[in-house]
């Protein structure tokens, strides 16, 4: 017998079948599950440029910061999920960032990471915070995200507190063009004890069926 | 074609920095100017001049040979092999192509997306196109013929090979394909790319194809074992445009500043067969490049409403092979 859960579509189709939906005599029946299952959907997260950086082959690793890196320390957790919120276990995650200097690593690696996930699906890594650099207006963290089964989800993580967004990025984070998301600008927690602050950030990505 | 691989790279285009010093004309248009490009035989050049129009030049003197009004804004343009068509794709998704001699309609196309990369095969029957990672072929009339697509991020730079049988593609997922054309089927991935590749040049007799990326060096690689022959040595800039000379002894390169893409950065010629570096000119912030008819290397800067285009190569230069 299959395990397979059934759908709010597959019970609504099954019941009709079954005449176990009997009440409206001209339901109609795609049209309320497609509804229900909409209202039941969780938005995807919005894709953003992949950009020219991207480099295959990226190791394995949740620590991307080094003691003598420069930067704000910055720690990036989160979940990845389908839209109906399920986890994506089998989600492979890469993330690319510039150094504190706005430097992208094009001879290395550094800043560059494919990132284990827990049986959650589940992420977390260690970095500093992005630099600036002449062609962004923005400090950004690029994502790409791939699940068989799933398009592929290409997107960018921007700080609510880059001095760009002047503390209002509701009204100003259009400043750098490329962001078309307020959700894609994520709050900043500054936290650790007095001798070694950091910024935290949760990035929660839905991403959607094929 | 600079300014389409820079907007697929998210740049604000702020214009040339600093004068060309061997500049050899400057024209000033109506409105800004954006997008140059060559035409294969290096003798004319196209630019966006403010959003619906496209102003035709000769690169050898710039006089104005046409002005071409769109019903939208362009996305991306080639000439045809001849240079007396322009091919136009348009945000809306159609493809215009207009005559050079008097800008008027030829054909036009329609697809389902904005096409932002274009490339026409040398005899004019095949043309493809991109829209994000998938791209499409397309006979003369308009007809879909293929659909090929990268994993994922945009292709930014097709090319035919010399006799319409395989298409090369290049993609922001860092891989660059060499498709059969006839069967539709993915005969090679170039082996070893890692970083994005935006230059792609088969030489004429079809047997290398040259490309070049982010990883600054121009690699040459042999079509029939999909594998890289040569590699030119690297600069500290990334690659976007090549050229081929028209006696196939030398390769024109324009490069552009990873660190800031609107920073200068160097034109060069390099001998094909040695690979050996003939000439490294810094003309500011290098648009386009093309050969003319003389064997010359031509780039093309922008600056507001200028367009001026110089020469990486001259003569004497050349033939002293300094």
């Amino acid at each position: 017998m299959s395990r397979v859960p059934l759908t709010r579509r597959d019970l609504l189709e099954r019941c009709a079948v079954f005449g176990a939906l009997v009440a409206v005599p001209a339901l109609d029946i795609p049209a309320i599950s497609a509804f229900w299952e909409q209202a039941d959907a969780l938005k995807p997260t919005p894709p953003n440029a992949l950009g020219p950086f991207y480099k295959k082959r990226a190791p394995e690793a949740r620590l991307l910061r080094m003691k003598t890196d420069a930067g704000m320390p910055l720690a990036v957790a989160g979940r990845i999920i389908d839209t109906r919120g399920g986890a994506v276990r089998e989600a492979t995650v890469e993330i690319w960032h510039a150094d504190h200097g706005g430097h992208y690593d094009i001879a290395g690696y550094r800043f560059r990471a494919k990132l284990p996930l827990d049986a959650e699906a589940r992420y977390q890594f260690d970095t500093v915070m992005p630099g600036h650099y002449p062609d962004r207006v923005c400090q950004h963290v690029h994502y790409l995200v791939t699940a068989p089964g799933h398009k592929p989800l290409i997107t960018q993580l921007y700080f609510a507190t880059d001095p760009v967004f002047e503390g209002d990025p509701d009204k100003t984070f259009t400043k750098d063009p490329l962001i078309q998301s307020r959700e894609l600008v994520r709050p900043v927690r500054i936290t650790g004890d007095p001798k070694e602050m950091y910024a935290a950030v949760n990035f929660e990505l839905c991403m959607e069926r094929l | 074609m600079i300014a389409r691989a820079l907007s697929l790279l998210f740049v604000l285009a702020v214009g040339a920095q600093g004068a060309a010093q061997k500049s050899i004309f400057t024209v000033k248009a109506t409105a800004d100017i954006a997008d140059p490009v060559f035409a294969p035989r290096g003798d004319r050049i196209a630019a966006d001049v403010g959003r619906d129009r496209i102003c035709v030049w000769s690169a050898l003197d710039g006089t104005l040979i046409q002005t071409i009004e769109l019903p939208d804004r362009p996305a991306a343009k080639i000439f045809d092999a001849a240079g007396d068509e322009l091919l136009v794709s348009l945000r809306n998704g159609t493809i215009q192509v207009r005559a050079v001699s008097t800008g008027a309609m030829v054909r036009e196309i329609k697809a389902d997306a904005r096409q932002r990369t274009l490339a026409l095969s040398r005899d004019g029957r095949l043309l493809a196109t991109a829209a994000q990672e998938r791209v499409t072929l397309w006979d003369s009339s308009g007809t879909i013929l293929r659909r090929f697509a990268h994993d994922f991020g945009d292709v930014v730079n097709l090319a035919f090979s010399p006799d319409g049988s395989a298409l090369a593609s290049a993609g922001l997922d860092a891989n660059v394909h060499l498709w059969d054309v006839a069967t539709g089927r993915r005969k090679a991935t170039v082996p070893g790319q890692l970083l994005a590749n935006f230059a792609l040049r088969f030489t004429a007799d079809g047997k290398s194809l040259l490309i070049g990326g982010v990883a600054g060096a121009i690699e040459i690689v042999d079509v029939a074992t999909a594998t890289i022959a040569r590699r030119l040595p690297a600069q500290k800039y990334a690659v976007f445009a090549i050229d081929v000379s028209p006696d196939g002894e030398s390769i024109g390169a324009a490069y552009f500043d990873i660190d800031g893409m609107t920073r200068p950065a160097p034109v060069t010629v390099s001998q094909l067969d040695s690979g050996r570096l003939v000439r490294r000119t810094n003309p500011g912030v290098p648009y386009a490049i093309g050969f003319a008819p003389d064997g010359q290397l031509r780039y093309a800067l922008i600056k507001g409403p200028e367009l001026t285009v110089g020469v990486a190569t001259p003569s004497a230069t050349r033939r002293g092979g300094s």
